[in-house]
C-alpha cells in the first residue's frame, strides 16, 4: 500500500472540478475531507478506538483459532457411537445439549434422541428409564454446562461425564418413584378406543391406530406434532363432542401417578371463540383429574398427577377426551405412567 | 505515470480481483430460489431483445413492440425491473450458449460479478478520495467490504442486491464528482437511471442526496442569501437524475410502454403490499408489524466480522460526532455524503413496518460507505499508534500490520463458512453454533441444499423422488443442468400448509431448517415413519439442511 500523505495533514488534494479539468459554474460544497486520521479527532476518541480495535482482534483471533478445537469431529461421534452401542439398553433414550446440536441423530442406531431447550424443566427428561446426555459445553455460547446442572437436579447421574473430544457423554435415571412404568402413547395398540355417550361404539384397530366412524380426522394415532416450534410425540385425540372420545388401558403398571402433556395443533390453538377440550383421567373407574384446555391458549401443557394412595399393581386407566363444540379442536396429548 | 492512470490501474485491478474471485468459488454456492426465477425470467427476455433486428428486416417491428408480443415476452416476474435480468440473459447466451466458456448458472451469474468488480473499483475511489487521496484506504474500503461474508455471498448471485448496491455507489460517485464537472453530473442521472432499472431501492436512496445537500451545502446558503440562495445550491445532477434517471428507466423495460401508470403502479403495488415472510430473531419469529427498532444494528453487529464492525462502528460515530460539530470540526462535505449513504439503508429497514425479512441484503447498500469510514478508520488508528509509540515514520508498517490483523479473521470467516454465507454469523455471535442458541435465522433461500447434493447423488435410488423442500423447480433444475446433481432424481416439493399428500409420493426429504417450517420436519417423520436423518449437513454443529428416507426406499 503507498502512502500518499501522512495522517493528521490536510489533504492537499484538489477538488473534483480540478481533477477533472473543467471549468465549475458552480460553487463546490464545502469538501475539505481532512486527511485520514484527522487532525480534528480527539485524541482520547483515538486511544479508545485502538483499544477496542485491538481487543476485537484478538477476540477474533482467538475464537478462530479455538474454534476446531470445539467442534466434534465425526470420529468423536463414532466414538460415542461405540460407547452406546455397547452400554445402552432398549427402552433408553438420548437427549442433545443444547438442544439444537442433534448431529447424535445420525449416530444413534434407534435410540430415541430428545432435543428440547431447558430439558431439566420438561416431562421428557423423565420419559426414558435412563437418559444419555450427550452435551456440548464448548461449543460457541452453548448453555450445555448449565443445563447439565440444572439436569442433576431432577435425575440421578449414574455415570460419566466421559470426554470424546468436545463431546460430553453421561448417564442419567428418574429419580427413586418417577421411573416411567407405562407409555400410554407407545402403548395404544393396547387399547381400546371408543366413543362413549348414550350410543357408544368402538373404534376400529387399523395400522398405527383407531379409527373412529365420524369422518378421517376422527382417529387415534401417535405422531409428531410441533408446539412452540418444538416436536412432540402424541395421540391425535380429536374430541368429537361432549360425548367422550375414550382411550381405556388395561394392566396398567402404575405406581406414583401420571404425568404427560397436551396441546392444540397449529391455527386451532390460537382460536379464542373456539371451545375448551377436556381430558379426563379415570384410574379404576374413578376420575381421576380433569384437565381443561381453555380456548387460545397455544403450546404445550405439562400436567404431572401424583396419585398417593395408590396400590401399587396393575390398574384399568381411561382417559377421555371431550368439548362442547368440535370444531377445529385439533387436540393431541402425551402420558406417562410412573 | 499519471496519478489518473495509476488510478485507472488500481481500478481495474481491483476489480478483476474480484471477478476472478467470484469465478473462482462461485460453484460452491448454490442456486438461490431468487436466482431460479431470474434465470428463468432472463430467458424469457432476452430473446425479445435479440429478436429486434430480426423484427426490423422482415418488416415486423410494430408487431414485435406490441403490447400482445411485450405481455408475452415480459410477463414473468414483473416485480422488478429488467435491467439484470436481461443481462444475466445475454451473458448466458453468449459464455454458456455461444461461447461455451461458463457453465449455465454461471453464464446468469457472470454480470452480477461484473457489477461486483465495480463496486470494487468504486470502493477504491471513493476510499482514496474519503482518505485525502490515499491508495491504501481504497484497497482497504474494498478489502473490508467483501471480507464481510455476507457480501461476498451476494456479490456471486444472479440477484439484484449486489447489483444495486454497485449502481447506487455509482450514483453517489458521479453525483460527488458531478459538483465539479458537467459531465460527472449528466452521467450521475445515467448512474440513477441504471440504479432504478436494478431495484426497487434506488427510489428512496436520494434522500441520503437531499440530506447531504440539507446538511453541506444549504445552511451557509442560508446564511448568505436565504431562498434565493438556496435555490442556487441545488445541486444540478438533481435535474438529470429527475429527468434522465426515469427516462432511463422507463426506456428500459418495454413491457412499460403502452400502458405505463397501469404497469409502473403494478411494479409498485406489489412492493407496498410485499408479505412479510416469518423471520427468526433471538428467539422471535417475526411475522407482523411492528419489527424490533433494533433488528438491523443487531444483525449487523452478529454477522459483520468483529474487527470490521468495530471499525465500521467507530468510523461512523466519529462522523455522527463530527455532523454537531463546528468550524474544523464539523463533518466535510464528502463524509457526510458517506454517512449519510451509509445509514440510509440501515435506518429504511430498520422503519417497525418494513418487512423485515431477506437478513443483511436489503442494507447492503449501505454497507461501502460504512467501509469507507471504517478503512479511515483504520488508518486513522495506525497513525495514531505510531505516534504513541513515537514513530511516526513507522506508520506504512503499522498500518500493514494492523490491516492483516484486521482482516485476518474475516479471511478465516469467509474460508469456514464457504458457499454458505447467507449462514454466517461473526466472532461476536459465536458462529453458527451461536446463532442456534441466539435463536437467530441461519438460512433462508434454499441454497445450502448443494451441501447435501453430493449424498443423493451417491446413495438415492434410480429415479428417486425427493422433497426437496424450499429448494423451486427452477433451482432443481439449475443443478440437474449444472451437472451437480444426478439427472434421474426426480422432484417434488410441498412447500407450505398440508405436506403430507407431498409427501406420499416421496421417498426421500431433503429438510431445510427454519423455524418457520419446524412443522414440516415432524410432517416428514409422521410421513416417513421415523424421525432418523440417514444424512444431515451441519454448519459448526447446527443443522442446515437434514435427510430423511422413507425406510425400505
Amino acid at each position: 500500500m503507498s502512502k500518499q500523505g501522512a495522517a493528521g495533514e490536510p489533504s492537499p488534494r484538489p477538488s473534483p472540478a480540478r481533477a477533472e479539468g473543467e471549468p465549475d459554474e458552480r460553487p463546490a460544497p464545502p469538501d475539505a475531507a481532512p486527511a485520514a486520521g484527522g487532525a480534528t479527532r480527539p485524541q482520547a476518541f483515538a486511544g479508545i478506538e485502538a483499544v477496542v480495535l485491538l481487543a476485537a482482534v484478538l477476540f477474533a483471533l482467538v475464537y478462530w483459532l479455538r474454534l476446531p478445537g470445539r467442534l466434534p469431529t465425526e470420529q468423536d461421534y463414532l466414538a460415542v457411537q461405540h460407547e452406546l452401542l455397547a452400554k445402552a439398553h432398549p427402552g433408553d433414550g438420548i437427549a442433545a445439549l443444547p438442544f439444537w446440536a442433534d448431529r447424535i441423530k445420525l449416530f444413534s442406531h434407534g435410540l430415541p434422541v430428545v432435543a428440547l431447550p431447558q430439558l431439566a424443566d420438561d416431562g421428557e427428561a423423565e420419559r426414558y428409564a435412563r437418559l444419555w446426555v450427550l452435551a456440548q459445553p464448548d461449543l460457541p455460547r452453548s448453555e450445555a454446562a448449565a443445563e447439565l446442572e440444572a439436569l442433576g437436579h431432577r435425575l440421578a447421574r449414574v455415570e460419566g461425564p466421559e470426554r470424546f473430544g468436545p463431546l460430553s457423554l453421561s448417564l442419567y435415571e428418574p429419580q427413586p418413584g418417577r421411573a416411567p412404568a407405562y407409555d400410554f402413547t407407545e402403548r395404544l395398540a393396547d387399547a381400546q378406543v371408543s366413543i362413549g355417550g348414550d350410543d357408544p361404539v368402538d373404534c376400529e384397530a387399523v395400522q398405527g391406530g383407531f379409527q373412529c366412524p365420524r369422518g378421517p380426522w376422527n382417529y387415534v394415532r401417535p405422531e409428531w406434532h410441533e408446539f412452540d416450534f418444538l416436536p412432540r410425540r402424541c395421540l391425535w385425540a380429536h374430541p368429537v363432542g361432549p360425548e367422550p372420545l375414550r382411550l381405556h388401558f388395561s394392566q396398567v403398571p402404575l405406581r406414583g401417578g401420571l404425568r404427560g402433556g397436551f396441546g392444540l395443533i397449529g391455527e386451532a390453538a390460537e382460536l379464542r371463540q373456539a371451545a375448551p377440550v377436556s381430558l379426563g383421567v379415570f384410574v379404576d373407574g374413578a376420575e381421576t383429574a380433569e384437565l381443561t384446555l381453555e380456548p387460545g391458549d397455544p403450546g404445550w401443557h405439562e400436567f404431572d398427577l401424583g396419585l398417593p394412595g395408590l396400590a401399587a399393581g396393575a390398574h384399568e386407566v381411561e382417559l377421555d377426551v371431550a368439548t362442547p363444540n368440535p370444531g377445529m379442536r385439533h387436540f393431541c396429548f402425551d402420558a406417562v405412567g410412573y | 505515470m499519471s496519478e489518473r492512470r495509476k488510478d485507472l490501474l488500481y481500478c481495474l485491478g481491483l476489480a478483476a480481483l474480484t471477478f476472478v474471485a467470484m469465478v473462482a468459488t462461485e460453484r460452491a454456492i448454490g442456486f438461490t430460489r431468487d436466482e431460479s426465477f431470474y434465470f428463468f425470467a432472463a430467458d424469457q427476455y432476452t430473446p425479445w431483445y435479440l429478436g429486434i433486428l430480426d423484427a426490423l428486416f422482415h418488416g415486423r417491428l410494430l408487431e414485435h413492440f406490441s403490447d400482445a408480443n411485450l405481455q408475452r415476452a415480459f410477463w414473468y416476474n414483473t416485480e422488478h425491473p429488467v435491467l439484470m435480468k436481461v443481462l444475466f440473459g445475454l451473458s448466458h447466451r453468449l459464455f454458456t450458449v455461444g461461447l461455451g466458456w461458463l457453465r449455465p448458472a454461471a453464464g446468469y451469474r457472470a454480470p452480477a460479478w461484473a457489477v461486483s468488480g465495480l463496486v470494487s473499483a468504486l470502493l477504491y475511489l471513493v476510499g482514496k478520495e474519503a482518505a485525502g487521496g490515499r491508495r491504501d484506504a481504497g484497497v482497504l474500503a474494498a478489502l473490508l467490504f467483501w471480507l464481510y461474508p455476507h457480501d461476498f455471498y451476494h456479490g456471486h448471485l444472479a440477484c439484484f442486491d449486489m447489483p444495486i448496491t454497485g449502481m447506487w455507489l455509482l450514483v453517489v460517485y458521479a453525483y460527488w464528482r458531478g459538483f465539479g464537472s458537467r459531465r460527472w453530473a449528466i452521467f450521475s442521472g445515467v448512474a440513477y437511471g441504471l440504479a432504478l432499472a436494478t431495484k426497487l431501492n434506488a427510489f428512496f436512496y436520494p434522500a441520503a442526496l437531499l440530506a447531504h445537500w440539507a446538511f453541506s451545502i444549504a445552511p451557509a446558503a442560508w446564511r448568505e442569501g436565504r431562498w434565493k440562495a438556496l435555490g442556487r445550491t441545488l445541486p444540478r445532477q438533481w435535474a438529470y437524475m429527475a429527468t434522465l434517471g426515469p427516462a432511463i428507466f422507463f426506456l428500459h423495460w418495454p413491457y412499460l410502454w403502452p400502458h405505463p401508470i397501469e404497469r409502473i403502479g403494478s411494479y409498485l403495488g406489489f412492493h407496498a403490499n410485499h408479505v412479510n415472510y416469518p423471520w427468526a430473531y433471538l428467539h422471535q419469529l417475526l411475522r407482523e408489524p411492528p419489527f424490533p427498532l433494533a433488528y438491523v444494528f443487531v444483525v449487523t453487529a452478529l454477522t459483520v466480522p468483529l474487527p470490521i464492525f468495530v471499525l465500521m462502528a467507530t468510523g461512523t460515530l466519529r462522523a455522527l460526532g463530527r455532523l454537531f460539530g463546528r468550524g474544523e470540526r464539523r463533518l466535510d462535505s464528502l463524509h457526510a455524503l458517506l454517512l449519510f449513504n451509509g445509514l440510509l439503508p440501515l435506518l429504511l429497514i430498520s422503519w417497525p413496518t418494513v418487512p423485515h425479512f431477506g437478513g443483511m441484503k436489503h442494507w447492503m447498500p449501505g454497507l461501502p460507505y460504512l467501509c469507507v469510514l471504517a478503512a479511515e478508520a483504520l488508518v486513522g488508528v495506525a497513525a495514531f499508534l505510531a505516534r504513541w509509540r513515537r514513530h511516526p515514520e513507522l506508520e506504512q508498517r503499522v498500518l500493514t500490520a494492523l490491516s492483516a490483523l484486521v482482516l485476518l479473521p474475516a479471511l478465516l470467516g469467509c474460508i469456514h463458512i464457504g458457499g454458505y454465507g447467507e449462514s454466517f454469523y461473526n466472532e461476536l455471535a459465536g458462529g453458527e453454533a451461536g446463532a442456534a442458541t441466539l435463536g437467530m435465522q441461519r438460512q433462508f433461500w434454499s441454497n445450502n441444499v448443494s451441501g447435501v447434493l453430493d449424498w443423493l447423488n451417491h446413495n438415492a435410488p434410480p429415479n428417486a423422488v425427493v422433497d426437496f423442500h424450499e429448494v423451486t423447480q427452477g433451482s432443481y433444475v439449475a443443478y440437474r443442468e449444472d451437472g451437480m446433481l444426478r439427472p434421474d432424481i426426480r422432484f417434488t416439493t410441498c412447500g407450505g400448509g398440508d405436506t403430507m399428500p407431498c409427501l406420499r409420493s416421496a421417498g426421500l426429504a431433503a429438510y431445510q431448517y427454519m423455524q418457520e417450517f419446524r412443522d414440516q420436519e415432524y410432517q416428514i417423520w409422521n410421513a416417513f415413519g421415523t424421525n432418523e436423518p440417514v444424512h444431515a449437513h451441519f454448519l459448526d454443529e447446527a443443522p442446515d439442511i437434514t435427510i430423511y428416507r422413507r425406510p425400505g426406499y
